[in-house]
């Protein structure tokens, strides 16, 4: 019984989906990049104070935790296709490191929202300025 | 140079003049470096995209790590001295 959809197009198939998986991810990485770099100077013109820096990388961080996201979704997508054993090795390696690294990335944007939290509270309760 | 290796050129040196920048301004280097870390782990990242060799996953690695052991230092350093007010001058070292 001839295969319904013959392995090589599965492969094929699924290889397409992961370059656009991981352009995605691509894509959210050098925007949220640009978007921190226009930001920063926007700050720099304004000469706001150190909350509004932590702000700017705040939401720096989010960008590349979201492109983190797809490109561990390539990655898991990509094991699919991964026809040697170096291949998988390879993939290991780059998702344990996309995953430790949107781990610290969490904890550190959970960290400066309390910061952020922090000094609205601070600046609320009066200035001692 | 492909358009990934330009782009992640660029973010390199969006980093470079962000550190430049905040040094020359108030000596605010510890704010610009933590800025710069992140804009070269997302060009660390966009190689990673293009360049799955275990020479472009040790770089990626090694950016994460530098980044990770510098905003420890930093963070160790800010528990000891008070944070930059905006207007004032260097931070002691």
């Amino acid at each position: 019984m001839p295969d319904v959809i013959s392995e090589e197009s599965l492969r094929n198939a699924v290889d397409v989906l992961v370059r656009l998986v991981e352009a995605a991810g691509a894509v959210v990485i050098v925007v949220g990049a640009a978007i921190g770099f226009a930001r920063f100077l926007i700050w720099l013109v304004r000469r706001q104070g150190t909350g509004g820096f932590t702000s700017v990388r705040l939401d720096l961080g989010r960008f590349l935790v979201l492109g983190l996201e797809f490109q561990l979704a390539g990655d898991i997508l990509r094991t699919a296709i991964a026809p040697t054993f170096e291949d998988l090795g390879q993939l290991a390696a780059v998702a344990a490191i996309r995953t430790a690294l949107n781990y610290f990335l969490a904890k550190e944007i959970k960290e400066e929202q309390a910061e952020i939290a922090r000094e609205q509270h601070d600046a609320g309760g009066g200035d001692p300025r | 140079m492909s358009v990934v290796d330009t782009l992640s050129f660029a973010l390199g040196g969006a980093g470079v003049v962000v550190v430049v920048i905040m040094t020359v301004l108030g000596g605010r280097w510890r704010l610009g470096l933590s800025l710069a870390l992140d804009l070269w782990l997302a060009a660390g990242l966009l190689r990673l995209t293009a360049d799955l060799s275990w020479r472009g996953i040790a770089s990626a690695a090694t950016i994460v790590v530098i980044r990770q052991l510098v905003g420890f230092g930093m963070r160790a350093d800010r528990r000891v001295f008070d944070p930059v007010t905006p207007g004032a001058g260097p931070t002691p070292a």
